[in-house]
This record gives structure tokens, C-alpha cells and sequence, in this order.
């Protein structure tokens, strides 16, 4: 009896206050920990640059010697002011125009084939895939060779009755963007197959069962089953696409520098090129407003399709 | 608890501080490191080249450091090579970081733009009256930038012409143009005759159309007091006029376009393109690459008038503002630049010639043998006389190149007439211009 002293619910008290402190700090503290590294990444060269280039778009900035006047909007007026930069812009929305649904449904239609249960899908879906690992500096020359004046595609189209005569499509102004997008889409199919193969394989195969026995066609399945269920997947690759189509550099500089006559710089492009010249402070305003277009199309999309998602559920 | 979490993130913060305050320290202990004692070089001293790597660059370049460290024991001399279209990215990074080399190799127009910013040494009183006296004048003038001298030349090529021999006999054409008339008549003969394009005019990032242009005019300068002069130049515009026609015809490639000697170099090669202009070190490339085209190739003067001005590409050494051993690069500078180690370099490349009056009067440039290259050099020397830098350097160049490179392309694809082609370039390179205010004449 006397082991059960007025004390001991004083400790149990203690012990299970103090568990419970320890409990709540790791609790608070664990995740911090693990986003740490990524935090003090993404600050280092993410927020920390893009804060540079707003404070810089305000300022007459030298680079070189890391000084520079407060200018007010003056870049902003000088870089609104300037053709070329209309250029890059209307250039990079119609590269956007042609890449998004070609990005979209290609691989989409790629996906559900080599999802099928047939022979060699699993080859189809390396082969379709490999253009994903070839180095930019490997696809840009491949693809020159290709659209030289005297390389196959330019004869396949001469063929066709396309052009009178022998024709590079990218040292034209007409085509050289629509080349150029080519390469981007040929180079992301095997990326976004997968993505959708992913999707794909998430719908339930019952559904496409009941839709058989009720008698609908492979067309109305695909339309009516395999899209809508697909949206998530959709969204994935449109937001990743416009934010790498407004992005694209690496092809263009490779395969055209920009021309010719600057019908395939796009704002990236024209950023480098001002950056280049030591032009830095231009480059950060261009820079700012490729940041709020991509930030404003990104939006758009996720709105769009999210609508479209809950209509669906509807 | 709470007291501890905040320990644990002050001390965190305290630490991420102190290693960057770390980092800071190493710069300043690096800076210190490179001065000079008691008048004696010593330290390291770091030289970038430009696309020099391998043999028998490397040779040449280690015996440079061999015979500048023995004249300089305490000096420690290190020379990187760094690929040249990568150059101008590499130099703006180190300038904006601490780790920058103490001598660089830049061509003058990135060099007036980086100049413009503050980012090289002004050497006008570093070096002495007899180096810059050593110097033939026109590269000389490329390093000079607002009448600062702001790198050394180092070495040149002039403009030649290139000619496949094989198809010009086969087209019956004995003589190298001298006028645009000219020009047209003989490349559409051999293109007749070849049935493939024959002339490739080079536009690079718009500087050659430029240089192009100050050699058509000849003498009339295109540019006076900062506004352009270019409208009503009847050359010019019978220039424009001819090669669009060309494109048209197909005499000029539609690879043209795209504007890199490289290409041209390519196309060459391939038996593609049978006549263009360019440096002697045009021929490097084709020697190797294509032996058969190598041997048929023959050397010419530029396709202008004999009298025209032709222009002179310079390489140069500069110092940037933030070498951490001043001196000793100056030093380098000057010895790699000398006329003995110059006359050294061109025999070495054997396609360059060097920037030193002495150096040029070596036999080496008056009988250097019967290979297409040797013809090559023969007339790069013959040039020289009338070789200067056409385009001085400014700090709108960029602007001015960029406009030209577009404009000149609208009108070789017949997207303007050739006389709005020249108006258009008026107006822009006289925006830029304005923006710049600068007031030169060329």
C-alpha cells in the first residue's frame, strides 16, 4: 500500500508531458529537416536568380563591373520598344501553337499502342524511347543532315510535289520554326508514351469490358473511356510542354542559331543573345516577362483541365 | 523545446554564414597571393587561348611557359586552352566571379564590349613606347577602345579568295572576279558548268557582310559620325541586288542562309560551293577532311578592286581588370606578343600571319613554299598592305552585327527589295547608334 504514494502520478504526469513535447518537436522538426536540402537548392538557384533579375530589369545594370543606376521601367519601354523582341515572342507562342497538341496526342496515340497485348510492343516502346537519351548535340546534327538541301526529307518533298526544288526547311523562313518544333516533338514522344502508359495502366480494365459487352466501338472507348480517364495524365504533359516550349533553346541553337533572319529565335533565344552582349539588364526584363507568361499559361491549363476534371466527376 | 528547435536553426544559419564568410576569405588570401615582392615577378600567372589545344600547339605553348618562367623563377605560368565558341561565355563568367585569368585571348569586338563595362586593364602606361611601336598599325588600332589601349595583337588573318581550280577550268573561268558584275558572271558559269551552287558569301554574326560592305564602298565610308551612310551607295546596292538574284538562281547554296563560314567550309568540302573568301586558316579543315579538294584549291585576292580596302581579323591578348597579378600579366602579355615568339606561333599554325612589323619581314612570309595553304599565306601577305581593321570596335557592335546579320538574309530570300533592305539597315544601325552615341566614322 505504501507503494502507491501520492508521487507517482506526479511522475507519470512528468514522463508523459515530457513524451509528448518530444513527440510534437520532431514532429515539427522532421519534415524541415528533410526539406532542407531541397529548400537551400532551390533558394541558392531558383528564387535567388529570379530575384537578381527583377532587382536588375529596374536597373541600368554592368555586369562586369556589378554596378548599376535605378532606371525606373526603361528596360521594360526599351525591350517593348525593340522588333526583335516582338519577334521572339510571336515565334515562341507559335512554337508553343505547334508543339502542345502535336505533344499531346502523339504519344498519346503511341501510348495506347504499344500497350496492346502484341508482339514486340516492348521493342516498339525502346525504340520509341530512344530519341529521349540521344544527346541534343547528336539529334541536331542527325536532323540537319536530314533537312539539308540534298538530304532525304528534302527530296521526299520534292517528290511529293511540295517544293519545285531541292529545299532546306530550316534555312527558310517559312519552315524553319515548324522543322525546328519537329525535332522538340520527336525528341519528347518517347518521354510523354510514358507518362500516358502510366495512366493507362491505372484505368481499370473492367471498364473497357463493360463498354465491350454493351457493344461500344474501340473508337468510342478510346473517346469516351480512355481520354477522359486520361485527363490527369493530359494536364501533366500539357503544363510540362508549354513550360519547356517556352523554354526550348538547346534545338534552336544547335540546328539554326535563331535565324534565319531571326525566324526561329524565340524568347529564350533573345534573352542569351542580350545576356551575350552584356545587354543584361534587357535580358532580365525579358526574362520577367517569360517568367509571368509561363506562370500565367500554367494556371490557365490547370484551370481549364481541372474544370474539365470536375465536369467530369459530375 | 522550442528553445532548442530555435538553437538548432540559429545554429544552422550560423554555420551556412560562417562557411560562406569562408569562402569570401579564400578570394582575398588568393589576391594577396598574386602580388609582386620587391620587384620580382612572382605568384601564378594564368594565359586562356582560344581553340589552340593539341599538337603542335601544346609544344609551342609549353616552351612559352618554359621561357617566361626562366626569365621569371618566382613566377608560376599556367596556359589553358578554352574551345572559341565558348570563349565569350566562359570570360563573362570568370569577370563576374573571382576566378578570372590573368591574360586573355579576345577577338576586338567582345573585347570593346567587356572594355566598355570596365572589365579589362587599361595598358595605354603599362606597356612601353617601343612594344606598341612594334605592332603594325591597323591591329594595333583593334585593341584600342574611346583612344585606351586595351589589349595586344597577337595574330591575323586577311581576307583571300578560295577557288576549287578544277571547277573553275571546267567552267572556262581563268580569272578571279574584281566587281560584283563580275562576280556574278563567273560563279553563274561555273554553277552552269558544275550544276551545283558556286559562290557562298559569308555572313557569320554579320560582322564579314559588314566588312563586306566598307571593301565595296571603297572609301566612301558607310558610317560617318555615328549615322549611316548607305542608302544611295550605288555598290552597295548593286551587291544586294546580285546576290539575291544568285539565291534566287541558285548560284549562292540556300545553306547561305544560315551564315557560318563553317558551313561554307562544309559545303567546300563537299564539293558543294566552289567559291568564297575567307582567312587562310579556311584551309585547315579541307586539308585533312578532303585531300582531293585540298590539292584543287587555289588562292586569290578578295573579289573587290584592287585598290579596295580589305579587312584584317585580329586576335588579341587583353588583361582583365581583376587579375589578381597585374604585372605579371602585363609581362606575359608582352612577351607571348613579342615579335620572335609571333614570328614562332605563325610558323607553328602556318596559316596566320603575326601583328609585329619585324616578324613580317621574315623570308618565311615571302617564300613559304607551293601548297594551296603557302598560296594562301602568299596572298594573305599580299593583302596585308591594304588590310586594316574595316569595323572599329564600338560598344553597339552587337546591335549593329545582329541587324545586319537579319537584314541581309531578308533580302538574300527576297523578303525585302535590295533597296529597302539597305533603308531598313540604316534605320536600325542608326538606332543603335543613338542609343549608344557613339560617333564613328568607317
Amino acid at each position: 500500500m505504501n507503494r502507491e504514494p501520492v508521487v507517482l502520478p506526479n511522475v507519470k504526469t512528468k514522463i508523459t508531458t515530457t513524451k509528448k513535447k518530444k513527440k510534437f518537436s520532431m514532429k515539427f522538426l522532421t519534415p524541415w529537416l528533410f526539406l532542407l536540402p531541397a529548400i537551400v537548392i532551390l533558394a541558392t538557384f531558383l528564387v535567388y536568380p529570379i530575384l537578381e533579375a527583377f532587382k536588375w530589369s529596374f536597373l541600368d545594370y554592368k555586369i562586369i563591373a556589378g554596378t548599376g543606376e535605378y532606371v525606373g521601367l526603361a528596360n521594360f519601354k526599351e525591350m517593348f520598344a525593340d522588333k526583335y523582341f516582338w519577334v521572339a515572342l510571336i515565334n515562341t507562342l507559335t512554337f508553343l501553337v505547334i508543339v502542345l497538341p502535336l505533344n499531346v496526342f502523339l504519344p498519346m496515340i503511341l501510348a495506347v499502342l504499344v500497350n496492346q497485348r502484341i508482339r514486340g510492343a516492348g521493342t516498339f516502346r525502346v525504340l520509341y524511347y530512344l530519341p529521349v537519351i540521344t544527346p541534343m548535340v547528336v539529334a541536331a546534327l542527325m536532323w540537319k543532315m536530314l533537312y539539308s538541301q540534298s538530304g532525304i526529307i528534302s527530296e521526299f518533298l520534292v517528290k511529293l510535289g511540295v517544293f519545285d526544288g531541292p529545299t532546306n526547311l530550316l534555312v527558310q523562313s517559312s519552315t524553319a520554326l515548324t522543322a525546328v518544333a519537329a525535332i522538340t516533338v520527336w525528341k519528347g514522344l518517347g518521354y510523354y508514351m510514358i507518362i500516358y502508359l502510366a495512366g493507362l495502366q491505372s484505368i481499370p480494365k473492367d471498364v473497357y469490358e463493360s463498354a465491350s459487352i454493351d457493344g461500344a466501338s474501340v473508337w468510342k472507348q478510346f473517346t469516351k473511356i480512355t481520354i477522359p480517364m486520361l485527363t490527369p495524365s493530359i494536364t501533366l504533359v500539357s503544363v510540362m510542354t508549354i513550360i519547356a516550349g517556352m523554354k526550348v533553346f538547346e534545338e534552336i541553337a544547335l540546328t539554326t542559331g535563331g535565324g534565319p533572319s531571326g525566324a526561329t529565335t524565340t524568347l529564350v533565344m533573345y534573352i542569351y543573345n542580350k545576356f551575350m552582349s552584356l545587354d543584361v539588364s534587357i535580358a532580365s526584363a525579358a526574362g520577367i516577362v517569360l517568367l509571368i507568361l509561363a506562370i500565367a499559361a500554367s494556371l490557365l491549363q490547370m484551370k481549364l483541365t481541372s474544370k474539365r476534371e470536375d465536369d467530369l466527376r459530375v | 523545446m522550442k528553445k532548442r528547435t530555435k538553437t538548432w536553426v540559429s545554429g544552422s544559419l550560423a554555420a551556412a554564414l560562417s562557411l560562406s564568410l569562408i569562402a569570401c576569405s579564400n578570394g582575398e588570401e588568393d589576391k594577396a597571393k598574386g602580388s609582386s615582392k620587391d620587384g620580382e615577378l612572382s605568384g601564378e600567372v594564368t594565359l586562356w587561348t582560344a581553340s589552340l589545344a593539341g599538337e603542335p600547339f601544346d609544344t609551342y605553348f609549353k616552351n612559352i611557359e618554359k621561357d617566361f618562367e626562366k626569365l621569371h623563377p618566382k613566377l608560376d605560368v599556367v596556359i589553358e586552352d578554352v574551345p572559341q565558341n565558348e570563349m565569350e561565355q566562359k570570360v563573362l563568367t570568370s569577370l563576374t566571379g573571382d576566378d578570372v585569368p590573368d591574360v586573355v585571348n579576345l577577338n576586338p569586338h567582345y573585347m570593346s564590349n567587356i572594355a566598355a563595362q570596365g572589365g579589362l586593364l587599361d595598358l595605354t602606361d603599362a606597356v612601353s613606347d617601343e612594344t606598341k611601336d612594334s605592332f603594325v598599325e591597323g591591329p594595333y588600332q583593334s585593341g584600342m577602345y574611346e583612344d585606351k589601349l586595351y589589349a595586344l595583337p597577337w595574330y591575323l588573318t586577311t581576307t583571300v579568295s578560295w577557288f576549287n581550280g578544277d571547277a573553275f577550268s571546267k567552267a572556262g573561268v581563268s580569272e578571279l572576279p574584281t566587281d560584283t558584275k563580275g562576280l556574278y558572271e563567273a560563279a553563274k558559269k561555273v554553277k552552269d558548268a558544275t550544276g551545283k551552287p558556286s559562290y557562298y558569301p559569308v555572313i557569320n554574326d554579320g560582322n564579314t557582310i559588314m566588312e563586306k560592305m566598307v571593301s565595296i564602298a571603297n572609301g566612301t565610308p558607310i558610317v560617318e559620325d555615328g549615322k549611316a551612310n548607305i542608302e544611295d551607295n550605288k555598290d552597295l546596292l548593286e551587291f544586294f541586288e546580285a546576290t539575291q538574284k544568285m539565291y534566287k538562281e541558285g548560284i549562292i547554296p540556300q545553306e547561305a542562309a544560315e551564315g557560318s563560314i563553317k558551313t561554307g567550309q562544309e559545303l567546300y568540302m563537299a564539293g558543294n560551293v566552289s567559291m568564297l573568301e575567307g582567312g587562310v586558316t579556311f584551309l585547315g579543315p579541307i586539308e585533312s577532311g578532303a585531300p582531293e579538294v585540298y590539292k584543287a584549291s587555289k588562292a586569290g585576292q578578295p573579289l573587290n578592286a584592287a585598290e579596295a580596302p580589305v579587312n584584317v581579323a585580329v586576335m588579341n591578348f587583353a588583361v582583365p581588370a581583376k587579375t589578381k597579378n597585374e604585372d605579371a600579366a602585363v609581362a606575359l602579355a608582352e612577351f607571348v606578343s613579342n615579335a620572335e615568339n609571333q614570328l614562332e606561333f605563325a610558323k607553328t599554325a602556318g596559316t596566320v600571319l603575326p601583328a609585329t612589323k619585324k616578324s613580317l619581314e621574315d623570308d618565311y612570309f615571302k617564300n613559304p613554299g607551293d601548297s594551296p595553304k603557302a598560296f594562301g599565306m602568299l596572298e594573305a601577305s599580299k593583302s596585308l598592305s591594304r588590310a586594316e581593321v574595316l569595323i572599329p570596335p564600338t560598344e553597339n557592335s552587337a546591335d549593329l552585327r545582329t541587324a545586319t546579320k537579319n537584314i541581309f538574309i531578308q533580302n538574300l530570300q527576297g523578303k525585302l527589295s535590295p533597296k529597302e533592305a539597305l533603308k531598313e539597315l540604316a534605320s536600325e544601325w542608326n538606332k543603335a547608334f543613338e542609343k549608344s552615341g557613339e560617333k564613328v566614322t568607317f
